[in-house]
């Protein structure tokens, strides 16, 4: 009997690793074959064909990206208060010094994404924590109380959505929608907690075609903030890279446009400029005008290095030039709070208007990317 | 001597339904196997079992020749110096699949030769097309792409 038991179990040790785990080697090299033989193949299944929404080499896609941006200290004058028409003259200007700093932090999550469709969902808070300098602070009320304003810090809280439609295997269309929340807010008390009903809204839609893997271009028309105050603008896309695979271009004009240079898939170089800015209303200042909206624009003229840390996180460098494109206020009180179209030709009048110099930047982040 | 014959009539059991059971959802899981296409149509991928995994290497390309060097393209954007001369034509870009059940092998990395990238993989079957997603840590966060199920001219299925 003993001998039965013994015998069963050695059968028992034997199949069990038979039956339970069968073992795997992923480095196993099968013969060679004749590859020829797939040449001529037919469908079982049914697929419709649609274009990629990238093309080869293109910075990575950012899941997650978490940065700080500084800036050195630039020259920040500004006229006096409610005096003046678009283009006349800044007589009696204010000078103060103006840097600032702040923290980075976007999410852009793809919700759906499909060959047929892909629907990205992104969020972000973007801070530029202002510094005055008391020693050039001018002694002029109004401008001493949009200094004040603007020394709260500007946030710009947004939610955003791309949706990106492949129509056949060479043409697409983008929609982007944004909506922020800007501001000098701090939800400290109520004069400083941000109104819902002064977010603002942008939107950007694009027809494009994918001629080849490296080629994208495409035509569309935006509603931004872009440029400080409300505009409706074309834009023209043009991503493209190069036969050797070497360089490339990236471009959304006139938001962005950059020239890429690859040294390898994980390490590049883009050349190039942004314009970067939004509308913020100003909340619980001591000026004699309310509903105040600074018209922040500016262009960042820079280089941006990006390369991987270690598998797809990412770290990016850039330095450059911040060119102020615009820093004038406006007043919304008297048009029911309501943001307006001036446009090119608009002759709407501005309440502050305001220069500043231009001056070095540095932004670092670190990205959880998508290649 | 009773004790004995009943103990070994359940190891019997036991090993009988789970070898059924295996059987079956080996079988189940093979439904797999086979030649696929993907979505750009620019490659075929052979998918074949090894062990009890499930494995997919590119067997076909649209463009096999590098125009840059006139010679048959290799895997020139891996991120291992020594692996960029490896053929892609051969080359295993799905890995170590293991069939869940319900239609779906899970625990596969996919490789992207166009980037040199390794994403995280699932795999899911409907009817003759496969719904491969490739993810960065959590599923939320990567691309799904549709490859649809392709066979030798000669071989009827």
């Amino acid at each position: 009997m003993s001998h039965f038991i013994k015998k069963s179990l050695i059968l028992g040790l034997i199949a069990f690793p038979v039956f339970g785990m069968a073992q795997t080697d992923s480095t196993y090299q099968e013969e060679e074959e004749d590859y020829s033989m797939y040449d001529d193949v037919e469908d079982v299944g049914t697929i419709v064909t649609y274009c990629s929404p990238k093309i080869f080499d293109l910075s990575p896609n950012r899941f997650v990206s978490l940065g700080y941006d500084f800036t050195s200290g630039g020259d920040f004058t500004s006229s006096n208060e409610g005096t003046f028409a678009p283009d006349s003259s800044t007589t009696g200007n204010q000078t103060s010094g103006l840097s600032y700093h702040g923290l980075r932090l976007n999410a852009n999550i793809p919700v759906i994404s499909l060959s047929k469709f892909v629907w990205q969902l992104g969020g972000g808070i973007n801070q530029s924590r202002m510094t005055i300098d008391d020693e050039k602070l001018g002694t002029n009320l109004g401008h001493t109380g949009l200094s004040e304003a603007i020394s709260r810090n500007l946030t710009s809280i947004n939610l955003n959505t791309t949706l990106f439609k492949p129509l056949n295997e060479n043409s697409f269309l983008i929609l982007q929608m944004l909506a922020e929340m800007n501001g000098n807010y701090d939800f400290k008390s109520k004069e400083t907690t941000p109104d819902f009903a002064n977010n603002k809204y942008s939107a950007t839609l694009i027809y494009g075609k994918r001629p080849h893997d490296r080629l994208q271009w495409g035509v569309g028309l935006s509603r931004t903030y872009r440029a400080g105050e409300l505009n409706y603008i074309p834009v023209v896309m043009y991503n493209y890279t190069s036969e050797n695979r070497k360089w490339g271009t990236e471009i959304l004009f006139p938001a962005k446009a950059h020239y890429r240079r690859k040294f390898n898939p994980r390490n590049i170089l883009l050349a190039g400029y942004e314009l970067e800015g939004s509308s913020y209303r100003l909340y619980d200042t001591q000026l004699n005008t309310q509903g105040l909206e600074l018209r922040r624009s500016e262009i960042r003229a820079r280089l941006d290095y990006q390369r991987q840390l270690v598998g797809f996180l990412w770290v990016g460098i850039q330095a450059g030039v911040i060119v102020n494109y615009n820093f004038n206020v406006d007043e919304l009180a008297s048009r029911d709070n309501k943001d307006f179209y001036r446009g090119f030709f608009g002759d709407q009048s501005l309440v502050f208007s305001n220069k500043m110099s231009p001056m070095p930047y540095i932004n670092l982040t670190l990205n959880l990317v998508s290649l | 001597m009773k004790q004995l014959i009943t103990i070994t009539t359940l190891l019997f059991l036991v090993f009988t339904i789970s070898s059924f059971n295996s059987n079956y959802v080996a079988e189940e899981g093979d439904a797999i196997i086979g030649l696929w296409e993907p979505s750009s149509g620019k490659a075929r991928v052979k998918i074949s079992k090894i062990g009890n995994k499930y494995f997919g290497k590119i067997v076909w390309l649209r463009e096999p020749i590098d125009p840059k060097t006139n010679k048959p393209k290799t895997d020139k954007n891996n991120p291992e110096e020594s692996l960029r001369s490896v053929p892609l034509r051969g080359f295993r870009m799905l890995k170590d699949f293991v069939y869940s059940g319900d239609n779906e092998w899970t625990g596969g990395t996919i490789y992207d030769p166009e980037s040199g990238s390794t994403y995280s993989s699932t795999i899911n079957k409907d009817g003759d097309v496969l719904n491969i997603r490739g993810y960065v840590g959590i599923k939320a966060l990567g691309r799904t792409d549709t490859w649809k199920r392709i066979q030798l001219k000669s071989k009827k299925k």
